[in-house]
């Protein structure tokens, strides 16, 4: 491959994962736009090479999160069988749909990840206290108390984990911005757990889709090794640069980014552009 | 006392994380693409790794119910990884687990 290129592609991880650090994305909302309107992947290939990014880009944000107890595993690991299932599905389906369908439905997760961003006040839900059961978990609040939070909802919550990992698998994107508002206002999660776990969660949903696209032979190893160290530096970087900055106007202006990039892969559905 | 699992699982994801990209960019440098190729699945087989030592940790701990969530995540794996046939006896077996480990901590 041209060393422009692989470059090109290392700067490309970089920057999700930066973004991704600072904004709490997966970092596939980055990668797909350019991999299918710049480098003019099939949206199956695009979502392969973006997933293996998110895998890569979450390993370096999301180790530091495990570690410090801010991601809850035992949470994440229950959630996880479901979504898990989902990106087995959604990989098949979109190894055998036709790229314009999956162009569509990329364009609505993108529009309504910029619409989950650029909405001012945000509505989120309270927990319900634990009772000490399996579904019981611990937390520590903002003000570093040990809490306790029940799962609510658990028989509509799930089959909701199984849609988002069969999104994220036909899409490419981590599915963070449908999995964290699922956590906490269907099953009742604190908003805090509900993001750090996430960001654990997309790792593995993530790696399975990516699996199976392998597998599918639809990934291509030199583009998805050039993101893979990209997204591992910048997600190293975006933790480092979020403790310095204050994203939530920024956060704002991305959403209405991501409309317009929404807008614009429609298009090329279309086949306008 | 610190949680053995969220420790053990980081640490496992951060060192998947720095062998996996150091691996990758020496494929890259060298143009060797059997060297890429180890160093992508280092990376992409990093959360399946970080399982594998999240249920050792959950056994560590006597958490075995939740050790047979992890067996189970496990088994789905497995569907994309051996046969069909193989990968059902898989999740049967870790399913069976999982109901005896929560049988057992409904009864203490």
């Amino acid at each position: 491959m041209d060393p422009i290129i692989i470059v090109g592609l290392i700067l490309l991880g970089i920057l999700a994962g930066v973004l991704g650090g600072i904004f709490g994305l997966g970092g596939g909302v980055v990668f797909i736009p350019f991999l299918v309107l710049v480098f003019d992947f099939d949206a199956d290939v695009a979502a392969a090479i973006s997933l293996v990014g998110i895998v890569a880009g979450s390993l370096g944000s999301t180790s530091v999160q495990v570690s410090s107890g801010k991601a809850n595993v035992r949470l994440g690991l229950l959630l996880e069988i479901g979504s898990v299932i989902g990106a087995l599905i959604g990989a098949v389906i979109a190894t055998m749909m036709d790229n314009t369908y999956v162009l569509i439905v990329l364009a609505a997760v993108l529009a309504f990840t910029g619409y989950s961003m650029s909405r001012k006040n945000r509505r989120t839900a309270d927990s319900v206290e634990g009772d000490g059961g399996l579904l019981s978990f611990h937390y520590n609040d903002d003000e570093g108390k040990d809490r306790t939070f029940r799962l609510q909802n658990m028989g509509i919550a799930y089959p909701a984990c199984v849609g988002a990992g069969i999104i994220s698998s036909m899409t490419g994107i981590g599915g963070g911005a449908i999995k964290v508002p699922i956590m906490n206002l269907v099953m009742k999660v604190p908003m805090k757990v509900a993001t750090s776990t996430s960001s654990y969660m997309v790792g593995i949903t993530a790696m399975t889709a990516a699996i199976a696209y392998a597998i599918a032979g639809v990934l291509p190893i030199d583009y998805a090794a050039g993101i893979s160290i990209g997204a591992i530096i910048g997600s190293v970087l975006g933790a480092q640069i979020t403790k310095k900055l204050d994203a939530k106007h920024l956060k704002r202006y991305f959403g209405y980014l991501l409309f317009f990039v929404a807008f614009v892969i429609i298009l090329r559905a279309g086949g306008i552009v | 006392m610190s949680d053995k699992v969220n420790v053990w699982t980081g640490w496992t994801m951060r060192i998947c994380a720095v062998v996996g990209a150091t691996v990758i960019l020496a494929g890259l440098l060298l143009d060797s693409d059997d060297i890429i190729l180890l160093g992508l699945i280092s990376v992409i087989a990093a959360p399946l790794l970080g399982l594998a030592v999240t249920l050792l940790a959950l056994a560590v701990q006597k958490e075995f119910v939740w050790a047979g969530v992890t067996l189970v995540l496990i088994g789905l794996f497995s569907l994309e990884l051996v046969d069909w046939m193989y990968s059902a006896i898989i999740i049967a077996v870790s399913c069976v687990i999982l109901v005896i480990a929560y049988i057992s901590y409904r009864r203490k």
